[in-house]
């Protein structure tokens, strides 16, 4: 499966509007909630593996966070969540947990244990080392053009 | 050359360390070096870090650990990969 397959039209959130971490994972958790790809208390172990564990990382001039736990049992159907947060969002640096970092995308990972999750996380590694991708993303008006540019995305070659 | 016994590691032992493990796999191949690979997420390792000759992680971890640390980020966002993969290159040919 693409990560736009894995994404889908009902797991991006645009937020226009100034908000703190809590409420945007919030809003990402609930839409996988919704969609049955998860239950409720998967965003809790990833609440608390992100006050342990941060994950935000600087990519450039979008910055990027990556929230996510341990599926246990709480991963229904792999599935990502996207938010675009167009004033920013402050996550805490994956590096060095003292440093905030303002990130403008927010990739929820809902995974498995196994090869094919190792395929989508690679496509979003690969996706957040190339910045023209993440400039389109943000560019995109609307949840529909967001998942459109997802889909069309040039398959970055395979980077060691 | 001994095999370096070298351990990945992640908040949660799941996706970061997951990609990492993949790309060192690949490097190690491509520079033709041997070494045992394994994977894990810091909190297991708190105690054992002693069995290790390198530990490649993506998280922060506690200052006992650091001198045989080597942060592992910029293999997932590309920036300042390559002095990664030099150090680790380095530090499994000692």
């Amino acid at each position: 499966m693409s990560l736009s397959e894995y994404i889908g039209k009902d797991h991006i959130r645009i937020f226009e509007e100034a908000v703190d971490q809590a409420e945007v994972l919030h809003q990402l958790g609930d839409m996988l909630v919704q969609t049955g790809a998860i239950s409720i208390e998967y965003m809790e172990s990833v609440r608390k593996r992100e006050q342990a564990f941060p994950t935000g990382l600087y990519t450039g001039e979008v910055n990027v966070a990556i929230p996510h736990a341990d599926p246990e049992n709480y991963v229904k159907q792999p599935a990502i969540a996207l938010g675009v947060v167009r004033k920013g969002v402050a996550f805490r640096n994956m590096a060095d947990p003292t440093d905030d970092i303002s990130v403008q995308l927010v990739f929820l990972l809902a995974p498995e244990r196994g090869e094919t999750q190792l395929v989508i996380l690679e496509q979003i590694m690969n996706l957040i080392q190339d910045q023209a991708n993440m400039r389109q993303i943000m560019d995109a008006q609307g949840t529909e053009d967001v998942w459109n540019v997802l889909g069309q995305l040039v398959q970055v070659e395979e980077k060691l | 050359m001994n095999k370096k016994k070298v351990l990945v590691i992640c908040g949660t032992g799941v996706a970061t360390s997951t990609i990492v493990m993949q790309k060192l796999k690949a490097f190690l191949r491509d520079k033709s070096i041997e070494a045992t690979l394994e994977q894990s997420k810091v909190s297991d390792v708190l105690n054992k870090a002693g069995q290790y000759d390198l530990i490649i992680s993506t998280t922060a971890v506690p200052p006992s650990m650091v001198d045989k640390v080597i942060n592992a980020v910029p293999l997932l966002t590309g920036i300042g990969k390559e002095q990664v993969y030099d150090e680790i290159e380095a530090r499994l040919k000692m």
